[in-house]
């Protein structure tokens, strides 16, 4: 549990427009965080966007046309703080993700290559056959924790694919994405960001020294500008590699499995169709968005009727698109089969999510082959499960059981 | 002779947008050329924008 003092309402903020919101402790039952949230702001007479003295004092847009009108306009909103609460913003900044227009397209241009549809096909074939290789070596157990036994693992290896590391990283990378991906603990998930950037720092140099064709290599070695890229730009892209890809993977397939085995109608459908696969990732991703995006005022702005102020803060959850039944029907159904497909899950605009076609390959990848191999599982009896919110909620504990045959 | 016809990729989600068959769903005629395709109109696959799509070589 994480608090941080209330703050006063400012002046410019009507009283009618403040709620006591604070999205990083949302109680849900079964792991419902999606549902939990949107019980709270789109309760009865809750307003579009209202402001909240919670985690730092901020703005939260709570309809899909709001969140979509805010993530696309960069011009008014500014990702250079992605963070409410003061002090947590990221340092150094996340390259490009906390770049606004139009410097950041400078580096996103060295990334992109590498996250490429082409690029895309050949790691998704890699998830597969480390995806085959966990549920093969825990099967016969009948049993496994989820998180640390199988959902840290995929974007680890993808990463280290991407980046070309050696083998011998895998554990110490395993423990730090772990610690990060657990998280409510400041203090050490502080120490794992320390254990990183110093992992990221000596991976930098020794590329730098050593390029070869990754993507380390490539911004190591790139100009902008007819500059050298500084260690503070390298470290934040780096950084920003290997977080964004990890806790929000580790995450979401989290979320996919917890609803999965709780719901065997769906894993029915699944398996009978596994064509429906791809419409499936696509309805999940929509029904479990995990992200609240930050962005800071740049000029005094409308949205949704409230007047924002330059430097007022304003988080965008995901969720509140996903789960906007003006926007969906039955918004809190699962439905594979759903005609209006298109969410905000990945954000939108300038800053919509580079990797998310990887993650949609090893969402995909991971359902076909965990349901071959394990069509039938269910949480432990008896577990609680608790999520955790700080940028992106996470199931941090999944035990899951299954009979061997 | 009319110039073959191309297809365009999003970036973001693996959708193909076929110049030969159009995207009729979305109001864009089969045979439309990419040029052509409105540069309001969003990925029917993601929702992203039209700058978002890549020329596919095969």
């Amino acid at each position: 549990m994480f608090e941080y003092p209330l703050v006063a309402r400012p002046a410019h903020v009507p009283p009618e427009l403040v709620r006591e919101f604070d999205l990083f402790n949302i109680k849900a039952n079964n792991a419902e965080w999606q549902l939990a949230v949107r019980d709270q702001i789109h309760a009865e007479g809750m307003p579009d966007i209202f402001w909240t003295p919670c985690n730092g004092g901020h703005w939260v847009p709570t309809r899909a046309p709001l969140i979509q009108e805010g993530l696309k306009d960069a011009t008014r909103f500014s990702s250079r703080r992605i963070t409410p609460i003061p002090g947590t913003n990221p340092s150094p900044p996340f390259v490009p993700l906390m770049i606004d227009p139009p410097d950041h397209a400078k580096y996103r241009s060295l990334i992109m290559p590498f996250l490429s549809p082409k690029e895309v096909q050949r790691l998704g074939e890699d998830a597969r056959q480390l995806t085959i290789s966990l549920i093969e070596g825990f099967y016969d157990k009948g049993q496994c924790e989820f998180i640390e036994d199988f959902a840290t693992h995929l974007p680890i290896a993808i990463f280290m694919s991407i980046v070309d590391l050696p083998e011998r990283d895998r554990l110490p990378l395993l423990a730090i994405a772990n610690t990060l991906v657990r998280g409510m603990d400041l203090e050490k998930q502080a120490q794992a960001r320390e254990d990183m950037a110093a992992y990221a720092m000596a991976l930098i140099n020794e590329r730098r020294t050593n390029p070869g064709k990754d993507l380390i290599s490539a911004a190591a070695t790139a100009r902008i500008d007819g500059e050298l890229l500084s260690d503070d730009i390298m470290l934040g892209m780096v950084t920003l590699l290997l977080t964004a890809g990890l806790d929000t993977v580790a995450s979401m397939l989290a979320f996919f499995t917890r609803f999965l085995a709780d719901n065997p109608g769906h894993r029915r459908q699944l398996i009978d169709n596994p064509e429906l696969i791809p419409d499936a990732v696509e309805e999940m991703l929509r029904r479990f968005p995990i992200a609240n995006l930050g962005r800071e005022v740049i000029e005094d702005t409308e949205l949704g009727g409230a007047q924002l102020k330059a430097g007022d803060f304003v988080l965008f959850p995901t969720v509140a698109f996903g789960m906007d039944a003006k926007h969906f029907e039955n918004a809190d159904q699962v439905d594979f089969k759903r005609a209006n497909k298109i969410h905000e899950t990945f954000g939108d605009g300038a800053h919509r999510c580079m990797g998310s076609m990887l993650a949609r390959a090893e969402l995909r990848v991971f359902l076909e082959e965990w349901l071959k191999r394990i069509p039938d599982f269910r949480v432990k009896p008896g577990t609680e499960l608790e999520v955790l919110n700080m940028g992106v909620a996470g199931i941090n504990y999944l035990p899951l059981e299954w009979d061997v045959k | 002779m009319a110039a073959p016809y191309l297809k365009w990729q999003c970036f973001f989600c693996g959708e193909i947008y076929d110049e030969e068959l159009g995207h009729p769903a979305s109001g864009i005629a089969p045979g439309t050329r990419w040029e052509d395709v409105p540069e309001d109109w969003i990925c029917p696959g993601c929702g992203a924008m039209k700058a978002d799509f890549y020329l596919l070589e095969e």
